[in-house]
Protein backbone atom coordinates (compact mmCIF):
# COMPACT_ATOMS: atom_id res chain seq x y z
CA UNK A 1 0.00 0.00 0.00
CA UNK A 2 1.19 3.55 -0.61
CA UNK A 3 1.97 5.76 1.98
CA UNK A 4 0.96 9.23 1.68
CA UNK A 5 1.23 11.85 4.98
CA UNK A 6 1.38 15.18 4.94
CA UNK A 7 2.34 16.50 8.68
CA UNK A 8 2.37 20.39 9.79
CA UNK A 9 2.58 21.39 6.39
CA UNK A 10 2.80 24.89 5.93
CA UNK A 11 3.37 26.79 3.02
CA UNK A 12 3.83 30.50 2.69
CA UNK A 13 4.12 32.40 -0.92
CA UNK A 14 7.01 35.00 -1.22
CA UNK A 15 4.41 37.80 -1.14
CA UNK A 16 3.70 36.81 2.55
CA UNK A 17 0.34 34.61 1.98
CA UNK A 18 -0.16 31.63 3.93
CA UNK A 19 -1.50 29.20 2.02
CA UNK A 20 -1.13 26.42 4.05
CA UNK A 21 -0.95 26.53 7.60
CA UNK A 22 -0.17 23.24 9.39
CA UNK A 23 -1.85 20.55 7.41
CA UNK A 24 -1.75 17.01 8.66
CA UNK A 25 -3.14 14.78 6.59
CA UNK A 26 -2.85 10.88 5.74
CA UNK A 27 -4.43 9.58 2.36
CA UNK A 28 -5.76 6.20 2.13
CA UNK A 29 -6.35 3.80 -0.98
CA UNK A 30 -9.70 5.31 -2.60
CA UNK A 31 -10.91 8.39 -3.80
CA UNK A 32 -11.06 11.30 -1.56
CA UNK A 33 -12.40 15.01 -2.57
CA UNK A 34 -11.02 18.11 -1.33
CA UNK A 35 -13.27 20.76 -0.54
CA UNK A 36 -13.09 24.78 0.83
CA UNK A 37 -13.54 27.92 -0.67
CA UNK A 38 -11.35 29.75 -2.94
CA UNK A 39 -8.13 30.48 -1.62
CA UNK A 40 -7.75 27.80 1.41
CA UNK A 41 -4.82 26.31 -0.26
CA UNK A 42 -6.07 23.26 -1.81
CA UNK A 43 -3.84 23.95 -4.78
CA UNK A 44 -1.15 24.99 -3.07
CA UNK A 45 -1.25 21.51 -1.53
CA UNK A 46 -1.72 19.60 -4.47
CA UNK A 47 1.48 21.45 -5.65
CA UNK A 48 3.76 20.28 -2.71
CA UNK A 49 1.96 16.78 -3.24
CA UNK A 50 3.23 16.84 -7.20
CA UNK A 51 6.67 18.32 -6.10
CA UNK A 52 6.38 21.57 -7.95
CA UNK A 53 6.02 23.46 -4.52
CA UNK A 54 8.50 23.06 -1.52
CA UNK A 55 6.61 23.36 1.95
CA UNK A 56 7.90 26.39 4.24
CA UNK A 57 7.90 24.01 6.86
CA UNK A 58 6.91 20.26 8.14
CA UNK A 59 7.28 17.45 5.75
CA UNK A 60 5.38 15.61 3.09
CA UNK A 61 6.01 11.99 2.68
CA UNK A 62 4.95 9.25 -0.27
CA UNK A 63 6.18 6.12 0.45
CA UNK A 64 8.64 8.03 2.66
CA UNK A 65 10.37 10.17 -0.05
CA UNK A 66 9.71 13.80 -0.08
CA UNK A 67 7.53 14.85 -3.55
CA UNK A 68 10.13 16.70 -5.37
CA UNK A 69 12.69 13.44 -4.65
CA UNK A 70 12.85 12.34 -8.95
CA UNK A 71 13.14 8.71 -7.21
CA UNK A 72 9.02 9.32 -6.33
CA UNK A 73 7.50 11.80 -9.30
CA UNK A 74 7.00 9.16 -11.31
CA UNK A 75 4.16 8.13 -8.72
CA UNK A 76 2.18 11.35 -8.70
CA UNK A 77 -0.13 11.79 -11.39
CA UNK A 78 -1.36 14.94 -11.65
CA UNK A 79 -4.19 16.71 -13.72
CA UNK A 80 -5.32 20.33 -13.74
CA UNK A 81 -7.56 22.54 -15.90
CA UNK A 82 -4.20 24.72 -16.75
CA UNK A 83 -2.50 21.86 -17.99
CA UNK A 84 -1.45 21.88 -21.79
CA UNK A 85 -0.63 19.68 -24.15
CA UNK A 86 1.60 20.02 -26.67
CA UNK A 87 -1.30 19.99 -29.73
CA UNK A 88 0.73 18.87 -32.72
CA UNK A 89 1.39 15.86 -31.18
CA UNK A 90 -1.22 12.43 -31.73
CA UNK A 91 -2.43 10.89 -28.60
CA UNK A 92 -0.97 7.55 -29.49
CA UNK A 93 2.16 9.50 -30.12
CA UNK A 94 2.23 11.09 -26.66
CA UNK A 95 1.29 8.03 -24.58
CA UNK A 96 3.20 5.57 -26.06
CA UNK A 97 6.22 8.34 -25.36
CA UNK A 98 5.52 8.87 -22.00
CA UNK A 99 5.49 5.11 -21.59
CA UNK A 100 8.77 4.85 -22.67
CA UNK A 101 10.03 7.53 -20.78
CA UNK A 102 8.70 5.58 -18.05
CA UNK A 103 9.92 2.33 -18.72
CA UNK A 104 6.45 1.35 -19.13
CA UNK A 105 5.31 -1.82 -20.87
CA UNK A 106 2.03 -1.45 -20.79
CA UNK A 107 -0.41 0.90 -19.87
CA UNK A 108 -4.32 1.69 -19.51
CA UNK A 109 -5.78 3.25 -22.38
CA UNK A 110 -8.82 4.12 -20.82
CA UNK A 111 -10.67 4.20 -24.46
CA UNK A 112 -8.24 6.47 -25.96
CA UNK A 113 -7.45 3.89 -28.13
CA UNK A 114 -10.28 4.91 -30.65
CA UNK A 115 -8.72 8.34 -31.24
CA UNK A 116 -5.06 7.25 -31.21
CA UNK A 117 -4.48 9.11 -34.55
CA UNK A 118 -5.76 12.69 -33.48
CA UNK A 119 -3.58 15.37 -33.06
CA UNK A 120 -4.35 16.75 -28.99
CA UNK A 121 -5.85 19.95 -30.06
CA UNK A 122 -8.72 18.73 -31.96
CA UNK A 123 -10.13 16.42 -28.86
CA UNK A 124 -13.36 17.15 -27.29
CA UNK A 125 -13.15 18.02 -23.82
CA UNK A 126 -14.14 14.33 -23.17
CA UNK A 127 -11.73 13.03 -25.36
CA UNK A 128 -8.90 15.40 -23.42
CA UNK A 129 -9.77 14.23 -19.87
CA UNK A 130 -9.30 10.50 -20.60
CA UNK A 131 -5.58 11.11 -22.68
CA UNK A 132 -5.07 13.39 -19.40
CA UNK A 133 -6.02 10.63 -16.83
CA UNK A 134 -4.13 7.86 -19.29
CA UNK A 135 -1.30 9.72 -19.67
CA UNK A 136 -0.91 10.70 -15.34
CA UNK A 137 -1.14 7.16 -14.38
CA UNK A 138 1.36 5.68 -16.67
CA UNK A 139 4.67 4.57 -14.64
CA UNK A 140 3.07 3.18 -11.27
CA UNK A 141 1.05 6.15 -10.10
CA UNK A 142 0.72 5.76 -6.56
CA UNK A 143 -1.27 8.98 -5.62
CA UNK A 144 -3.43 10.76 -8.65
CA UNK A 145 -4.40 14.21 -8.34
CA UNK A 146 -7.57 15.74 -10.32
CA UNK A 147 -7.90 19.51 -10.00
CA UNK A 148 -11.36 20.60 -10.75
CA UNK A 149 -11.59 17.25 -13.68
CA UNK A 150 -15.38 18.33 -14.03
CA UNK A 151 -14.63 21.48 -15.52
CA UNK A 152 -16.24 21.79 -19.14
CA UNK A 153 -17.33 18.29 -19.23
CA UNK A 154 -21.34 17.47 -20.80
CA UNK A 155 -22.99 15.20 -19.29
CA UNK A 156 -22.20 12.27 -21.15
CA UNK A 157 -18.46 12.98 -20.54
CA UNK A 158 -18.87 13.66 -16.92
CA UNK A 159 -20.84 10.10 -16.40
CA UNK A 160 -17.47 8.32 -18.78
CA UNK A 161 -15.27 10.41 -16.09
CA UNK A 162 -16.98 9.11 -12.74
CA UNK A 163 -17.16 5.51 -14.39
CA UNK A 164 -13.11 5.93 -15.04
CA UNK A 165 -12.66 7.43 -11.48
CA UNK A 166 -14.90 4.21 -9.93
CA UNK A 167 -12.15 2.20 -11.74
CA UNK A 168 -9.75 3.51 -9.96
CA UNK A 169 -11.12 2.47 -6.81
CA UNK A 170 -8.37 -0.07 -6.31
CA UNK A 171 -5.23 -0.97 -4.04
CA UNK A 172 -2.47 0.79 -4.40
CA UNK A 173 -4.02 4.19 -5.61
CA UNK A 174 -5.01 7.25 -3.65
CA UNK A 175 -6.92 9.49 -6.07
CA UNK A 176 -7.05 13.49 -4.68
CA UNK A 177 -10.12 15.00 -6.00
CA UNK A 178 -10.78 19.09 -6.19
CA UNK A 179 -13.90 19.94 -7.06
CA UNK A 180 -16.21 22.99 -6.57
CA UNK A 181 -18.95 20.54 -7.76
CA UNK A 182 -20.07 18.78 -4.83
CA UNK A 183 -22.92 16.76 -5.99
CA UNK A 184 -20.01 15.12 -8.50
CA UNK A 185 -18.00 14.45 -6.00
CA UNK A 186 -21.17 13.04 -3.93
CA UNK A 187 -21.24 10.28 -6.80
CA UNK A 188 -17.78 9.27 -6.45
CA UNK A 189 -15.77 9.76 -3.47
CA UNK A 190 -15.06 7.85 -0.50
CA UNK A 191 -14.15 10.70 2.02
CA UNK A 192 -13.99 14.30 1.95
CA UNK A 193 -11.55 16.45 3.50
CA UNK A 194 -12.74 20.07 4.34
CA UNK A 195 -9.94 22.52 4.24
CA UNK A 196 -10.80 26.23 5.91
CA UNK A 197 -7.96 28.84 5.55
CA UNK A 198 -5.27 27.08 5.30
CA UNK A 199 -5.86 23.77 7.37
CA UNK A 200 -7.35 20.19 7.61
CA UNK A 201 -10.57 21.41 9.44
CA UNK A 202 -12.10 18.12 9.09
CA UNK A 203 -12.10 14.68 7.48
CA UNK A 204 -15.62 12.28 6.67
CA UNK A 205 -16.41 9.79 5.17
CA UNK A 206 -18.80 10.25 2.30
CA UNK A 207 -21.75 8.21 4.47
CA UNK A 208 -20.62 10.72 7.57
CA UNK A 209 -21.29 13.60 5.12
CA UNK A 210 -24.46 12.59 3.95
CA UNK A 211 -25.65 11.00 7.08
CA UNK A 212 -25.03 14.57 9.14
CA UNK A 213 -26.31 16.90 5.80
CA UNK A 214 -28.58 14.93 3.35
CA UNK A 215 -26.34 15.70 0.40
CA UNK A 216 -23.06 17.18 -0.67
CA UNK A 217 -25.27 20.16 -1.87
CA UNK A 218 -26.36 20.60 1.37
CA UNK A 219 -23.15 20.30 3.18
CA UNK A 220 -21.85 23.28 0.05
CA UNK A 221 -24.82 25.79 0.76
CA UNK A 222 -23.37 25.53 4.52
CA UNK A 223 -19.59 25.16 3.85
CA UNK A 224 -20.36 28.94 2.00
CA UNK A 225 -22.28 30.49 4.93
CA UNK A 226 -19.12 29.20 7.93
CA UNK A 227 -21.25 26.64 9.03
CA UNK A 228 -20.32 23.01 7.96
CA UNK A 229 -17.51 21.25 9.95
CA UNK B 1 14.98 8.99 -23.53
CA UNK B 2 16.52 10.44 -26.78
CA UNK B 3 14.78 7.95 -29.12
CA UNK B 4 11.22 9.26 -27.82
CA UNK B 5 12.48 13.06 -28.19
CA UNK B 6 13.49 11.93 -31.46
CA UNK B 7 10.49 10.40 -32.41
CA UNK B 8 8.28 13.81 -30.80
CA UNK B 9 10.59 16.20 -32.77
CA UNK B 10 10.41 14.91 -36.36
CA UNK B 11 6.68 15.08 -35.90
CA UNK B 12 6.96 18.40 -34.67
CA UNK B 13 8.69 19.60 -37.81
CA UNK B 14 6.52 18.23 -39.96
CA UNK B 15 3.49 19.34 -38.88
CA UNK B 16 4.26 22.40 -36.74
CA UNK B 17 7.53 24.13 -37.06
CA UNK B 18 9.01 24.87 -40.12
CA UNK B 19 5.55 22.29 -40.80
CA UNK B 20 5.17 20.69 -44.47
CA UNK B 21 5.50 23.68 -46.74
CA UNK B 22 8.69 24.34 -44.26
CA UNK B 23 10.43 21.22 -45.20
CA UNK B 24 9.84 21.62 -48.43
CA UNK B 25 11.13 24.83 -48.62
CA UNK B 26 14.46 23.43 -47.08
CA UNK B 27 14.73 20.68 -49.34
CA UNK B 28 14.54 23.25 -52.16
CA UNK B 29 17.21 25.51 -50.54
CA UNK B 30 20.12 24.06 -52.99
CA UNK B 31 18.73 24.81 -55.74
CA UNK B 32 19.28 28.61 -54.96
CA UNK B 33 23.35 28.43 -55.35
CA UNK B 34 22.46 27.56 -59.07
CA UNK B 35 21.43 31.06 -59.57
CA UNK B 36 24.17 33.66 -60.91
CA UNK B 37 24.73 35.37 -58.03
CA UNK B 38 27.65 37.36 -59.63
CA UNK B 39 24.89 39.27 -61.49
CA UNK B 40 23.68 40.95 -58.28
CA UNK B 41 25.00 44.33 -57.78
CA UNK B 42 25.95 43.71 -54.11
CA UNK B 43 28.60 40.93 -54.70
CA UNK B 44 31.85 41.26 -56.27
CA UNK B 45 31.63 37.74 -57.41
CA UNK B 46 29.74 34.41 -57.17
CA UNK B 47 31.60 33.02 -54.59
CA UNK B 48 31.35 35.93 -52.21
CA UNK B 49 27.25 36.23 -53.17
CA UNK B 50 27.14 32.40 -52.40
CA UNK B 51 29.28 32.48 -49.35
CA UNK B 52 27.08 35.18 -48.09
CA UNK B 53 23.65 33.07 -48.63
CA UNK B 54 25.31 30.33 -47.11
CA UNK B 55 25.61 32.56 -43.87
CA UNK B 56 22.25 34.04 -44.22
CA UNK B 57 20.11 30.85 -44.55
CA UNK B 58 22.10 29.19 -41.71
CA UNK B 59 20.60 31.47 -39.26
CA UNK B 60 17.79 32.41 -40.95
CA UNK B 61 16.83 28.60 -40.78
CA UNK B 62 17.44 28.37 -37.24
CA UNK B 63 15.58 31.36 -36.45
CA UNK B 64 13.09 29.70 -37.76
CA UNK B 65 13.31 26.26 -36.19
CA UNK B 66 14.38 26.83 -32.81
CA UNK B 67 12.84 29.64 -31.76
CA UNK B 68 11.15 27.90 -28.94
CA UNK B 69 12.43 24.47 -28.72
CA UNK B 70 14.01 24.90 -25.19
CA UNK B 71 10.44 27.02 -23.77
CA UNK B 72 8.62 24.79 -21.57
CA UNK B 73 4.93 25.31 -22.20
CA UNK B 74 2.45 23.59 -19.47
CA UNK B 75 2.91 20.78 -21.05
CA UNK B 76 6.11 20.44 -19.45
CA UNK B 77 4.06 19.34 -16.45
CA UNK B 78 4.14 16.18 -18.11
CA UNK B 79 7.36 15.34 -18.29
CA UNK B 80 7.89 16.64 -14.69
CA UNK B 81 5.51 14.38 -13.01
CA UNK B 82 7.11 11.14 -14.73
CA UNK B 83 10.28 12.48 -13.04
CA UNK B 84 12.14 13.68 -16.12
CA UNK B 85 14.60 16.30 -15.57
CA UNK B 86 13.07 19.55 -17.49
CA UNK B 87 16.45 20.57 -18.22
CA UNK B 88 17.57 17.14 -19.71
CA UNK B 89 14.31 16.77 -21.74
CA UNK B 90 14.62 20.21 -23.36
CA UNK B 91 18.61 20.32 -23.61
CA UNK B 92 17.67 16.86 -25.88
CA UNK B 93 14.74 18.86 -27.80
CA UNK B 94 16.84 21.49 -28.50
CA UNK B 95 20.02 19.37 -29.50
CA UNK B 96 17.78 17.56 -32.15
CA UNK B 97 16.45 20.71 -33.42
CA UNK B 98 19.87 21.73 -34.03
CA UNK B 99 20.97 18.68 -35.56
CA UNK B 100 18.26 18.41 -37.79
CA UNK B 101 19.04 22.71 -38.81
CA UNK B 102 22.60 21.21 -39.15
CA UNK B 103 21.13 18.13 -41.65
CA UNK B 104 19.62 21.28 -43.26
CA UNK B 105 22.58 22.98 -43.76
CA UNK B 106 24.94 19.98 -44.80
CA UNK B 107 22.04 19.45 -47.72
CA UNK B 108 21.61 22.96 -48.62
CA UNK B 109 25.91 22.77 -49.49
CA UNK B 110 25.14 19.77 -52.30
CA UNK B 111 23.75 23.17 -54.37
CA UNK B 112 26.80 25.05 -52.94
CA UNK B 113 29.10 22.54 -54.46
CA UNK B 114 27.20 22.18 -57.82
CA UNK B 115 26.88 25.46 -58.13
CA UNK B 116 30.47 26.46 -57.54
CA UNK B 117 31.54 23.60 -60.10
CA UNK B 118 28.49 25.54 -62.68
CA UNK B 119 29.49 29.10 -62.19
CA UNK B 120 33.08 29.23 -60.86
CA UNK B 121 35.76 26.63 -60.62
CA UNK B 122 34.98 23.91 -57.18
CA UNK B 123 37.88 24.78 -54.74
CA UNK B 124 37.19 22.15 -52.11
CA UNK B 125 38.71 23.98 -49.56
CA UNK B 126 36.81 26.89 -49.97
CA UNK B 127 33.48 24.80 -49.83
CA UNK B 128 34.61 23.29 -46.88
CA UNK B 129 35.24 26.81 -45.33
CA UNK B 130 31.95 28.02 -46.18
CA UNK B 131 30.04 24.62 -45.09
CA UNK B 132 32.27 25.20 -41.50
CA UNK B 133 31.32 28.64 -40.95
CA UNK B 134 27.64 28.18 -41.96
CA UNK B 135 27.40 25.48 -39.39
CA UNK B 136 29.11 27.32 -36.37
CA UNK B 137 26.94 29.94 -37.04
CA UNK B 138 24.23 27.83 -37.10
CA UNK B 139 25.22 26.66 -33.51
CA UNK B 140 26.01 30.32 -32.46
CA UNK B 141 22.53 31.52 -33.31
CA UNK B 142 20.71 28.23 -31.83
CA UNK B 143 22.29 28.63 -28.39
CA UNK B 144 21.54 32.23 -28.10
CA UNK B 145 17.65 30.99 -29.08
CA UNK B 146 18.35 28.33 -26.39
CA UNK B 147 19.11 30.64 -23.44
CA UNK B 148 16.76 33.17 -24.47
CA UNK B 149 13.70 30.18 -24.78
CA UNK B 150 14.60 28.63 -21.64
CA UNK B 151 14.77 31.88 -19.71
CA UNK B 152 11.06 32.35 -20.52
CA UNK B 153 11.14 35.16 -23.32
CA UNK B 154 9.12 34.81 -26.09
CA UNK B 155 11.34 37.77 -28.04
CA UNK B 156 14.27 35.31 -28.85
CA UNK B 157 13.85 36.03 -32.57
CA UNK B 158 14.16 39.59 -31.72
CA UNK B 159 17.67 39.17 -29.61
CA UNK B 160 18.95 37.55 -32.07
CA UNK B 161 18.26 40.11 -34.64
CA UNK B 162 19.72 42.79 -32.44
CA UNK B 163 22.90 40.98 -31.10
CA UNK B 164 23.72 40.28 -34.89
CA UNK B 165 23.26 43.63 -36.01
CA UNK B 166 25.31 44.79 -33.27
CA UNK B 167 28.00 42.43 -33.63
CA UNK B 168 28.13 43.23 -37.33
CA UNK B 169 28.60 46.57 -37.06
CA UNK B 170 31.43 45.88 -33.95
CA UNK B 171 34.42 47.39 -35.99
CA UNK B 172 32.50 50.37 -35.96
CA UNK B 173 31.09 50.73 -32.28
CA UNK B 174 34.46 49.59 -31.13
CA UNK B 175 36.09 52.05 -32.93
CA UNK B 176 36.94 54.60 -29.98
CA UNK B 177 37.21 52.49 -27.66
CA UNK B 178 40.75 51.47 -25.74
CA UNK B 179 41.88 47.81 -26.57
CA UNK B 180 40.71 47.04 -23.14
CA UNK B 181 37.39 48.19 -23.66
CA UNK B 182 37.32 46.71 -27.38
CA UNK B 183 38.62 42.84 -25.61
CA UNK B 184 35.43 43.32 -23.07
CA UNK B 185 32.92 44.50 -26.11
CA UNK B 186 34.20 41.42 -28.38
CA UNK B 187 33.99 38.95 -25.37
CA UNK B 188 29.98 39.91 -24.94
CA UNK B 189 29.36 40.32 -28.09
CA UNK B 190 27.78 37.58 -30.77
CA UNK B 191 31.23 35.99 -32.61
CA UNK B 192 29.63 36.11 -36.07
CA UNK B 193 32.48 37.93 -37.90
CA UNK B 194 35.00 35.97 -36.39
CA UNK B 195 32.92 32.47 -37.21
CA UNK B 196 32.29 33.61 -41.06
CA UNK B 197 36.16 33.86 -41.30
CA UNK B 198 37.65 31.18 -38.76
CA UNK B 199 37.82 28.27 -41.54
CA UNK B 200 39.81 30.99 -44.14
CA UNK B 201 42.10 32.28 -41.20
CA UNK B 202 42.63 28.47 -39.73
CA UNK B 203 44.48 28.07 -43.41
CA UNK B 204 46.05 31.84 -43.10
CA UNK B 205 46.61 31.80 -39.13
CA UNK B 206 46.25 29.56 -37.16
CA UNK B 207 46.75 30.95 -33.73
CA UNK B 208 44.00 33.82 -35.28
CA UNK B 209 41.56 30.78 -35.60
CA UNK B 210 42.53 29.24 -31.90
CA UNK B 211 41.34 32.77 -30.43
CA UNK B 212 38.60 32.66 -32.67
CA UNK B 213 37.17 28.79 -31.34
CA UNK B 214 37.72 29.81 -28.27
CA UNK B 215 35.71 32.50 -27.89
CA UNK B 216 33.04 30.62 -30.01
CA UNK B 217 33.22 27.93 -27.61
CA UNK B 218 33.06 30.15 -24.56
CA UNK B 219 30.34 32.26 -26.16
CA UNK B 220 28.26 28.44 -26.58
CA UNK B 221 28.99 27.09 -23.32
CA UNK B 222 27.77 30.48 -21.35
CA UNK B 223 24.36 30.73 -23.10
CA UNK B 224 23.71 27.08 -22.70
CA UNK B 225 24.65 27.00 -19.68
CA UNK B 226 22.43 30.17 -18.41
CA UNK B 227 19.56 28.30 -20.39
CA UNK B 228 20.12 25.04 -18.20
CA UNK B 229 20.22 27.27 -15.53
CA UNK B 230 16.92 28.65 -15.66
CA UNK B 231 15.33 25.20 -17.02
CA UNK B 232 16.86 23.89 -13.66
CA UNK B 233 14.01 26.20 -11.79
CA UNK B 234 11.29 25.55 -14.01
CA UNK B 235 8.17 24.17 -11.72
CA UNK B 236 4.55 23.54 -12.76
CA UNK B 237 2.28 26.34 -11.30
CA UNK B 238 -0.29 23.80 -10.00
CA UNK B 239 -3.72 26.21 -9.89
CA UNK B 240 -2.92 27.91 -13.05
CA UNK B 241 -6.08 28.42 -15.15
Amino acid sequence: MPEIRCSGLRHVYPNGVVALNGVTLELEAGITGIVGLNGVGKSTLMGILLGALQPTSGTALIDGLTPDDYRVKHRVGYVAEGVRFEGWMHVGEFLDGLAALCNAADYDSFGTDAFRSRRLDELSQGQRRRVEIAAALIGGVALLILDEPTNGLDPIALRELRDILRSLRRPGISVLVSSHHLDELERIVDRVVLMTRGEVSAVHTREELLEQYGSFDAFGARLTTGGAS
Amino acid sequence: MMRVFVRWQRARWLRENPGRSGVLAIAMMPLIYLAPLDRLPIFDNWRTGAAAVAFVSAIALTAICLRDSAAVPQAGVWLFQKGIRIQDAYLARWSIDMGFVLLACLWASIGLAIGSAVHDTLNMQWLLAVIAASALLAVIAGTLLFGAAASGTTRGGDALALLLFVSLLEPLGTMFLPESGRMVAHAFLMPVLETAAAPRRLHENPISAVHAALHITIWCTVWIGFGVWHLTRWRPSPGAR
